[in-house]
């Protein structure tokens, strides 16, 4: 079981699929040669007033207050969608919005001009908690959530899950046997290995060194 | 933790049980046990009077708090509190459990308090998400979590925990660009940072 919470990090497969969602950007300046990332584009340059998509990663490492783009705000954190976050936060599917919700959120925060993305990320967090402990309390080990949750949200609801899953299985005293361990069962699967290539002998060494090893 | 993790710590604690039997104090690393006489009742830790009571070597002396009156007061106690009150033993669920499940017939009426321990178990387990509720939605900055049981706390966890974590970090980028509306780039010292954990 891991014991750290969930953290962006340069190996993080979460942080990687995160930056590769695309941002839909202003061009400010006059871009030459750029044209190619504009699919829609006549000519070899890049002319101000165009909008393109260009992914997070990119437009991350840009200074906020970069000539050449202006970052747009994904529709999805505009004020409408404040408006239902802040009424009933644990009704919306947040995993229909952006499976990346938070996340995406977060990247975006410095770029929004009114300093509302930040807040929204922050207020449904904290709105949803009580709704994420209540329905990792009511499923049952095979139960389906209802609603399609966020990545980082469908992590803590696993745990959840897990956690009351080992409690009932402690009540019902379903636990009380003692398991072998991991590291003993993988050693005797090993050994048995070992044994049949010796007694056989029908296993060439070169066979047993492309079997793959754990 | 894991559950059985609670029980192994929860079975240090002492009970009573009347032997059948007489042997010489047990000399282990954690004290002395016994002397054991026939008929006289000892202390031991619980995880030996469950391990007697299962080969038929004594009987085990229900603990004074396992009393449906006693208990009883608890839970209305418990319900009426806002706060947790103090449970008679600090792992109640776990000797109640491996006591009733061992031996139910040294427990005069188990089947009910059974149903009594688990009523004030819900009870305070119901609490504790509803007081973490108002404290992530309020201001509060730290929560006193007193008579809190390992068990109930095994309850949250991992997952509050966690959560706690990620609201931290979203509050810290949400005040931070609200602080520096002249931020240079996507600050990403925060990656860094906690990036040697």
């Amino acid at each position: 079981m891991d014991n750290q919470s969930y953290f962006p990090n340069y190996y993080a497969v979460e942080d990687i699929f995160v930056t590769q969602e695309k941002v839909e950007c202003k061009v400010n300046t006059k871009l030459l040669k750029m044209g190619f990332l504009d699919p829609g584009a006549e000519t070899d340059d890049l002319n101000s007033g165009r909008t393109v998509n260009l992914p997070l990663w990119y437009i991350k490492e840009l200074k906020v207050n970069n000539p050449y783009f202006t970052v747009n705000v994904p529709d999805i954190y505009k004020n409408v969608h404040k408006a239902v976050c802040e009424a009933e936060t644990t009704h919306i599917e947040l995993g229909k919005l952006h499976p990346y919700f938070y996340e995406y959120g977060r990247y975006l925060t410095p770029y929004d001009r009114n300093h509302v993305v930040g807040r929204i990320v922050f207020e449904t967090m904290r709105q949803r908690v009580r709704h994420l402990l209540d329905i990792s309390k009511h499923t049952t080990e095979d139960g389906k959530p209802e609603h399609r949750l966020d990545d980082i949200e469908q992590k803590l609801y696993d745990s959840g899950v897990k956690t009351n899953a080992m409690f009932t299985n402690w009540l019902q005293m379903k636990s009380n046997k003692i398991r072998v361990s991991e590291l003993v069962h993988e050693h005797s699967k090993k050994r048995k290995r070992n044994q049949i290539h010796f007694d056989g002998g029908s296993i060439s060494p070169e066979q047993l060194r492309k079997r793959p090893t754990i | 933790m894991e559950p059985c993790i609670i029980e192994f710590i929860g079975e240090k604690s002492i009970i009573g049980i009347v032997p059948n039997f007489s042997f010489e104090p047990l000399h282990l690393i954690s004290g002395s046990v016994g002397p054991f006489r026939a008929g006289l009742p000892v202390h031991v830790p619980l995880w030996l009077g469950i391990h007697l009571r299962k080969q038929q070597k004594c009987r085990i002396v229900p603990p004074e708090w396992m009393e449906i009156e006693l208990l009883e007061e608890i839970k209305e106690a418990e319900k009426k509190s806002k706060f947790f009150t103090k449970m008679p033993s600090e792992h109640y669920m776990v000797e109640a459990q491996l006591i009733m499940s061992t031996a139910p017939d040294d427990v005069p009426k188990c089947e009910e308090l059974r149903t009594i321990i688990k009523d004030i178990f819900d009870i305070r387990e119901a609490k504790l998400r509803t007081s973490i509720d108002a404290f992530i939605k309020g201001e509060g900055t730290y929560a006193k979590l007193d008579n809190l049981t390992l068990l109930e706390m095994h309850t949250v966890r991992p997952i509050l925990p966690h959560s706690l974590d990620h609201i931290a970090r979203y509050q810290r980028t949400a005040m931070a660009t609200q602080r520096d509306t002249s931020t240079l780039g996507l600050s990403n010292s925060m990656n860094t940072s906690h990036f040697s954990q």
